[in-house]
């Protein structure tokens, strides 16, 4: 067994021993990963900043996309104003976004928020204990997730993105309900 | 800081921490794990906002890429500062095993 070069990249950033390492970011992805056999998407019932609640489950006829996120996560920072972009392009032909904060209150997430330029426009959720997040099986921040109109989880997408990529775009196009 | 990416994989890349190898002045050993750390921070009564954050900002115990998934997160050896490892990272790629090493780290003092 060797290193295949190419494949992957695995980068130790240990700054003593590579001063340059930390300060370069992984570039974002442009890609979302289809569901093999898509599933119902688990429940997902959380209160927003304001404490209004909302079900995932009301949005069926919707084609949803679930961001699992915090503050402190580097690549959910640098996502974040692509995925407002991408609801600002779609929100009217049926896209709907949902960002879930894990572990976080509703004034760190606000304060965050409020620096982003475009801010979201789209609900910030809080799931103050995890739980939400373990019952999707999110293994890493930021994992997201696209529920078709049907309430199946029919993409995934591990680490950060840009959302409104042209490529993200055209998966998503055929599933809106507003084509 | 650990990047971990799959790139351009001709399959699903997968791999568990628990796989991979610190080397230390002659000592192995996986690096420390998600569940150390929850015990640590539980016996020192650590508020739960704080747990969570530490939690998921380690690096995944566990995880699969498909191309272009990826992940960054924090990988804990347990050496202090100064301290100077060999790592050891291993996965696989549809199935077939791989392994790399990257040598003479040193941890920031």
């Amino acid at each position: 067994m060797g290193m295949k070069r190419g494949l992957f990249g695995l980068l130790l950033a240990c700054i003593a021993a590579f001063p340059g390492a930390a300060a370069d970011l992984p570039p974002l992805t442009h890609g979302l990963t289809p569901v093999a056999e898509p599933k119902p998407a688990p429940a997902l019932r959380l209160a927003d900043l304001d404490g209004k609640p909302h079900d995932l489950a009301d949005l069926r006829g919707k084609l949803v996309v679930v961001n699992f996120w915090a503050t402190w996560c580097p690549p959910c920072r640098r996502e974040m104003p692509s995925l407002e972009h991408l609801n600002q392009r779609l929100q009217a032909r049926g896209l709907k976004a949902l960002a879930v904060d894990v572990g976080e209150d509703a004034d760190t997430v606000f304060s965050f928020t409020g620096q982003l330029e475009p801010a979201p426009t789209f609900p910030l959720l809080l799931d103050r204990d995890s739980q939400t997040m373990q019952r999707w099986k999110v293994k890493g921040l930021p994992t997201t997730f696209v529920i078709d109109p049907q309430g199946r989880v029919i993409y995934r997408a591990v680490g950060g993105r840009e959302f409104d990529h042209d490529a993200v775009v055209g998966q998503l196009l055929p599933y809106l309900p507003g084509r | 800081m650990t990047v971990l990416r799959n790139d351009a994989a001709p399959g699903e890349l997968s791999f568990r921490l628990a796989d991979w190898t610190v080397q230390s002045e002659g000592q192995a050993r996986p690096p420390k794990s998600v569940d150390e750390w929850a015990a640590q921070w539980r016996a020192l009564g650590l508020a739960e906002a704080a747990r969570i954050a530490f939690r998921w900002a380690q690096f995944p115990p566990e995880q699969e890429y498909a191309v272009g998934e990826w992940n960054q997160g924090m990988l804990t050896t347990g050496l202090p500062p100064g301290g100077r490892f060999d790592l050891i990272a291993r996965w696989t790629v549809a199935g077939k095993p791989y392994e790399g090493k990257l040598e003479n780290v040193v941890c920031a003092r």
